[in-house]
């Protein structure tokens, strides 16, 4: 039956309303709700906490593999059992959970390496070249909200309360309107933003490639604070309700007070062995979780900074960890998806892939989906 | 590789055709390595036994490296690295990992399809570590660029310029070296600053690698680190690398630039300030080419000087009398086998005072110490030692009966060695007077006999690249340090009355300067003990002084008196040699600089080390993979075109190769699955003697002439094996044979060749080759080859004749661009049913078609001017534009002549069956190498003809009704897919004689 019904939306693909964009897609006929927390963006929510109160138990089974055309952008978004992730040869997937067959996809001339973010059935995502590079698309009824030319995006937007936030290369912070892409205010840097904006109250918060960690009103851009790390921040921040969390390429991994700005404690890599922070951060109620080029994953106190464990990979980690209730699950650059306790950080599961994981992994009720190099996508889930 | 090259001369020769491919100079295999392979987490590391510690430094050092690179690229490389590892430059030579001639310049290399890192130790750790840090930047940044255009699908992108590539591998491999302060510092200041646009100008060369780092540098600093590696994760977005830097930078190259040379004048302009140009600091002996390591002799009333020069492409010692603008080739390089290679920029020279000149060259399997007494003018002794591979800077001792060098062991390590000279039994005795991994050089010896100062990185910044100046007390047998701090200390000289050593000495970012510290004949002198015991930090008034400030560098100053030196600067991209009076007047009025000290009780530096242990360890196993594919295509204008691809597949040292060939000369679709050809060559470099055995297949078409003077082409078969062996006498030098057995089978003809058979042939040549290479062709030396081979047809005896091939070409050198070629050839087959040759084309008879005079025997004799023409060009359209590069000129006289051709059908006389007069060609052309890879040819001229010319009473020999020419209505020219139609050979009237050509290949 379900094949029948694949069948039947292949055949309604379309071409798109955007010049530069062809096929449309439509998840009216999958669309189901359901109780498990979606994970809408990198991060997983607008805090990009990289947290859901889900229960994984590894080791983990295999419940599908993907091969979509080209290597994964660095996001994959689930929602409502839906799998979506953009391709780096210029497509936006969407996959069924359960089955991993695919439902539909976009194609654009140009690759979206960030990924996409998803808040009611509203799919945004940038482009990192070519025009336009802001794209929003109601997925429900197959129509182009918006096309925007910001200049060339690599941030993955974040979507909350009709807003959408992000930042582009040519070293502006934009919100958009998320019903036709009105820019509602913009943040000049002066150099490129490549760290995906996160909300926490009031504010959102992203780094820029002028070593900057700033804090703007997300209603009207004004800047609340900003701190200078000395070295361009690509990685995201993480947000509690108090903090923020995120690393810089000065080898330093801060906390600051989300009020202020103020340094809460850090935490600088490179004693031994050379280390830099590309990977976003995750935090859940205890503890805060990073990984750096260094190979290692290192695991904080959250309100104090002590070190409580670290474990070490053979290759960089440039992906975000994803937090379940008792696990962390973190991919290396070693090819290898790791499940570790989280507590302890006692290596208890992991899985060789076919090539470098450089796609930060969801979380999706009892579903861990990652993608690596060699154009795979992996849907994991728990054996019992 | 000689041996392919051999194996297609025979292919060729079978073919009754003939290319000039057997010569170039010998990749000698002098040494068997016994290889074993260190295994780490992330390298497979080969080595041989004897420099155990330097593989496990090196082991430890790769380590340090991977992960400092993972951090700068983030970006991890998972399959292990093959690092091969030679523990001199010497042995690296021998490397069959590359096919090529390995100069002494390279210090390394990645090699791509196989990810090998291929590098030598030359005694300096730091030197090691920042080459093997260039390559691991190779290896990463290939690595990313691949996987980044491969996860965008851009899998027919051209990739990063190789100025970015081997800028990113400088400029990630460490600080900028003095060297790289030199060149961009001169380069600013004499406004000869190669603009980014034109940097292809520049393409490979060390000026290249040197602009490509500062301009990461710049854009580093300007723009922020994070840029360099953002430059690779952007480039999937246009295959242009420019749009790449303007997505990432936002600037075109046009404003990137006047930024950049806005950045570097503001940089160097200042230093015009407090510093001077080393010509208006002292005389300029030398102007033309490279010259350095200046070494003084007072002979009777003259001032000589000597020094090695690369003036005339070839590096050689040459004599100057100081004010005399003539120089004078002492020692001619690179032209022998006893001179291989001087060690250019490594290696001093040294003259005693009863005119002896100590020098080395690279000989054979290791360098050689000669002694050369410059009134007789003929080498007195030669030294050299089997545990020492590398020798350099020799420095007589006062009294002429001894030598100190520093001699690099098999081991790797750098040492001082003295060296007894004499002509009785102790002669050549020599000594070791340190020992251990710290590199020593530059020895000079003290007036009084009991010192010899040297360079050293035993110093506690030696890890970072810097050097201090040491002294040994041969007294003693104790060492001290002269100089500390954190700078570049090296080649000291004495002075005559042994109160100062003048030394070269820079600063990190800064380039070498000469300074002075004064010597007072005792202890209190020294800074320190060499193994830090003993007498505590020197008095400051014993602080080294600033002698010059100058705005390049310079380097290895010799004391001519107490008030003149001589020194090499480098200026205005040229190593020339300067002449300094007033030297005590300068000495008396120098202030003392202060000058950096670090803390000297650390304990000495090392490196990270991996211990050898069974577990670790393993011999080498041969594990062959694919090493490279290329399509194949041959468009010809008798063959026609086809397709097809070679393959070889080879162990990870290159030693064992397999080639394997195959391609399709079907014309239409009816042959498709008949017309296959293949060749499977084994080919073992492993020792000296390389040889090479394979199986054959050809089918296709088979050029003979038939009757009424068409160029035949034949359907033939033909199946065998062959087996041949090359022995290098010297790198100049080497004999070869082959044998090859084939069945061959071919359509009737109306020709007498027969139509089946199985033809044995061998032969046997000889092969010297020591000629100089400009863009076209070769420029000086000389080249030749002798060739004696047997054919007989085993199976019916229809053909057996011997073969003879002399060929002799002299390049006589007339300016330094320009020469005079001379080339004679014969090819001679004789006996039953003796094979054509065909003459003919751009490479034997100009203006002839290609393969238009066949005969069994042929003479060519070619006269060729060959000179520069346009340099660069560059032309500009509204649409774009393109520039042309080394054009050079040439006009040319040919004349040859083909006889004994088995051809006998009188209507139409094609060739001779007797020797019947010569014919010949003269005219003019232009050669414009493409890319290094190609050159192409372009000639215009007239065709003459002498057979029964008059001069006088003299008639020469011949007819001239049976003149052969070309067919110029039907546009028989060759290449470009001109055809060769079948009036080739009708006569022409001397006024018609007029030709043009094109063809790709280098000159003969």
């Amino acid at each position: 039956m379900n094949r029948c019904v694949y069948a039947l939306l292949f055949g309604m693909l379309l071409l798109g309303e955007g010049c530069r964009s062809s096929g449309s897609v439509s998840i009216a006929s999958f669309f189901r709700r359901g109780g498990t927390a979606n994970w809408s963006t990198l991060g997983a929510d607008e805090r990009r906490s990289g947290y859901v109160p889900t229960e994984l138990h590894p080791p983990l089974e295999l419940a599908w593999k993907f091969f979509p055309s080209s290597s994964v952008g660095s996001v994959i978004v689930v929602s409502d059992s839906l799998v979506y992730f953009t391709s780096l040869d210029g497509r936006v997937y969407v996959l069924n959970l359960r089955t991993g067959r695919e439902i539909g996809k976009l194609k654009y001339y140009h690759a979206s390496t960030a990924g996409a973010a998803l808040v009611h059935h509203t799919m945004v995502f940038g482009l990192a070249a070519g025009k336009p590079t802001v794209v929003g698309y109601h997925l429900y009824d197959r129509r182009y909200l918006f096309l925007k030319d910001l200049g060339p995006v690599e941030t993955t937007p974040v979507v909350f309360d009709d807003y959408v936030y992000l930042g582009s290369d040519a070293g502006v912070a934009y919100a958009l309107s998320s019903s036709d892409g009105e820019v509602i205010w913009k943040v000049e840097t002066g150099k490129p933003v490549r760290s995906s904006p996160a909300i926490g109250g009031t504010s959102v918060v992203f780094g820029d490639d002028n070593g900057r960690i700033r804090s703007v009103n997300r209603f009207n851009g004004k800047t609340n604070w900003y701190y200078d790390t000395g070295q361009a921040v690509a990685a995201a921040p993480a947000l509690d309700e108090t903090q923020v969390y995120l690393g810089s390429t000065d080898s330093t991994f801060y906390c600051l007070s989300l009020k202020d700005g103020q340094v809460q404690w850090k935490y600088r890599v490179g004693a031994t062995r050379p280390g830099n922070f590309f990977a976003t951060a995750a935090v859940d109620d205890e503890r805060v979780y990073v990984g750096a080029t260094d190979g290692y994953l290192y695991a904080f106190e959250k309100t104090k900074g002590h070190l409580l464990w670290t474990v070490k990979t053979d290759g960089a980690i440039s992906t975000a960890p994803a937090v379940t209730r008792s696990h962390v699950f973190i991919g290396s650059q070693d090819f290898h998806m790791y499940g570790l306790e989280k507590k302890t950080g006692e290596i208890v599961w992991k899985f060789r892939t076919s090539g470098r994981i450089k796609t930060n992994p969801a979380l999706y009720g009892e579903y861990l989906i990652f993608a690596s190099e060699g154009r795979y996508i992996y849907a994991f889930k728990n054996i019992l | 590789m000689r041996v392919f090259a051999f194996l297609l001369l025979t292919v060729a020769t079978l073919q009754a055709q003939y290319y000039d491919n057997y010569f170039g100079a010998n990749k000698v295999n002098y040494t068997i390595f016994d290889w074993k392979i260190l295994e780490t987490e992330h390298f497979e590391i080969y080595y041989y036994p004897e420099m155990r510690e330097l593989a496990e430094r090196a082991a430890g050092m790769a380590e340090e490296q991977y992960v400092e690179l993972q951090n700068l690229f983030n970006y991890s490389v998972k399959s292990k690295i093959p690092m091969i590892i030679y523990s001199s430059h010497l042995h690296f030579q021998q490397t069959n990992v590359s096919p090529f001639e390995i100069p002494e310049g390279v210090g390394g290399f990645f090699e791509f399809f196989k990810g090998r890192v291929v590098l030598p130790s030359d005694g300096s750790t730091y030197h090691f570590r920042r080459v093997l840090r260039h390559e691991l930047v190779h290896v990463f940044m290939t690595s990313k660029v691949n996987r980044v255009l491969g996860d965008h699908r851009k899998l027919s992108h051209p990739g990063p310029p190789l100025w970015f590539t081997e800028g990113l591998a400088e400029f990630w491999s460490g600080d900028p070296d003095f060297q790289a302060e030199m060149v961009m510092r001169d380069a600013t200041l004499n406004n000869t600053l190669v603009p980014i646009r034109q940097f292809y100008r520049v393409e490979g060369t060390y000026y290249m690698y040197k602009l490509g780092e500062n301009l990461l540098h710049f854009m580093a600093e300007t723009y922020g680190q994070e840029k360099i590696l953002l430059l690779l994760e952007n480039i999937w977005k246009s295959d242009v690398f420019e749009k790449v830097v303007m997505a990432t930078v936002g600037k075109d190259y046009e404003t990137l630039n006047d930024e950049w040379v806005y950045w570097l004048r503001k940089r160097y302009y200042p230093s015009l300030s407090d510093r001077d140009a080393p010509g208006a600091m002292a005389n300029v002996l030398t102007k033309e080419g490279f010259n350095t390591k200046p070494a003084f002799y007072r002979n009777a009333d003259r001032d000589e000087l000597y020094f090695v020069s690369n003036r005339d492409g070839y590096t050689s010692v040459y004599r100057q009398v100081i004010g005399q603008e003539e120089v004078e080739i002492v020692i001619k390089g690179e032209r022998s086998h006893d001179y291989e290679t001087f060690h250019f920029f490594k290696s001093k020279i040294d003259i005693n005072k009863k005119g002896e000149l100590a020098f080395v060259t690279k000989s054979g399997e290791t360098d050689v110490l000669h002694i050369y007494d410059v009134s007789s003018r003929r080498v007195t002794h030669r030294y050299m030692y089997a545990n020492l591979v590398g020798l350099a800077s020799p420095s007589w001792s006062p009294d002429g009966d001894r030598l100190v060098v520093s001699g690099l062991s098999k081991s790797g390590n750098s040492d001082l060695y003295l060296i007894r000279v004499s002509d009785g039994a102790e002669d050549g005795y020599i000594r070791k007077i340190t020992n251990d991994f710290y590199d020593d050089r530059d020895p000079s010896w003290s007036p009084d006999g009991r010192y010899i100062a040297f360079s050293s990185d035993r110093t506690q910044n030696g890890w970072q690249g810097l050097y201090n100046i040491c002294v040994y007390d041969l007294s003693t047998d104790r060492a001290y340090f002269l100089t500390r701090g954190p700078y570049m200390d090296a080649t000291p000289a004495w002075s005559p009355d042994g109160r100062w050593v003048m030394f070269t000495s820079n600063e990190r970012g800064s380039t070498t300067d000469l300074w002075v510290v004064p010597f007072s004949n005792g202890q209190s002198t020294f800074v320190k003990d060499i193994d830090r015991t003993g007498s505590s930090d020197a008095p400051s008034s014993h602080e080294p002084k600033r002698f010059l400030n100058l705005t390049t560098a310079a380097f290895d100053p010799v004391w001519i008196n107490p008030d003149e030196v001589v020194f090499a600067a480098f200026d205005r991209f040229s190593f020339r040699i300067h002449h300094l009076k007033g030297v005590s007047r300068r000495l008396a009025g120098l202030d003392s600089v202060s000058r950096a000290v670090t803390d000297w009780y650390n304990v000495p530096w090392t490196t990270p080390r991996v211990t050898i242990t069974q577990s670790n360890t393993k011999p080498y196993e041969k594990k062959y993979g694919l090493d490279f594919v290329q399509g194949a295509f041959q468009a010809d204008p008798v063959f026609g075109s086809g397709g097809g691809a070679q393959l070889a597949v080879t162990d990870m040292l290159g030693n064992d190769q397999y080639y394997f060939l195959i391609y399709n000369t079907a014309r239409g679709t009816s042959d498709l699955l008949t017309d296959w050809n293949f060749v499977v060559t084994k080919v073992n470099l492993n020792q000296r003697t390389s040889f090479a055995y394979g199986l054959f297949r050809f089918k296709g078409d088979f050029i003979e002439i038939g009757d009424g003077g068409d160029i035949e082409i034949l359907d033939e078969s033909r199946y065998g094996g062959f087996f041949q062996a090359s022995y290098p006498l010297t790198k100049f030098q080497r004999l070869e044979s082959s044998i090859s057995v084939s069945r061959f089978k071919r359509e009737e003809a109306p020709t007498i060749l027969p139509v089946d058979g199985i033809l044995v042939s061998n032969f046997l040549g000889y092969t010297v080759d020591n000629s100089l290479w400009g863009p076209s062709g070769p420029l000086d030396g000389s080249r030749a080859s002798l060739a004696l081979g047997y054919t007989m047809d085993a199976r019916r005896s229809q053909q057996n004749y011997y073969t003879v091939i002399a060929d002799y070409r002299h390049y006589y050198r007339l300016t330094l661009r320009s020469a005079y070629a001379f080339r004679t050839m014969v090819q001679w087959n004789d006996g039953k049913n003796p094979q054509n040759f065909l003459l003919g084309g751009s490479w034997d008879l100009r203006g002839y078609p290609r393969w238009s005079i066949p005969g069994t025997r042929f003479f060519v004799i070619n006269n060729e001017l060959r000179f520069p023409f346009v340099d660069a060009l560059d032309i500009k359209l509204p649409f774009g534009g393109f520039g042309l590069r080394s054009v050079r000129g040439a006009v040319f006289l040919d004349l040859g002549s083909a006889w004994g051709s088995q051809i006998t059908d009188g209507s139409v006389v094609l060739g001779n069956e007797k020797f019947d007069g010569v014919v010949g060609s003269v005219g003019t052309g232009f050669r414009l190498n493409m890319w290094n890879v190609l050159v192409l040819r372009f000639d215009f001229g007239k065709m003459f003809d002498l057979r029964g010319y008059r001069v006088g009473r003299f008639r020469l020999p011949g007819n001239r009704d049976r003149f052969i020419t070309t067919n110029f209505e039907t546009g028989g020219n060759e290449g470009f897919g001109g055809r060769i139609d079948g009036t080739l050979l009708e006569k022409r009237r001397w006024s018609r004689g007029i030709f043009f050509q094109f063809w790709f290949g280098v000159d003969y």
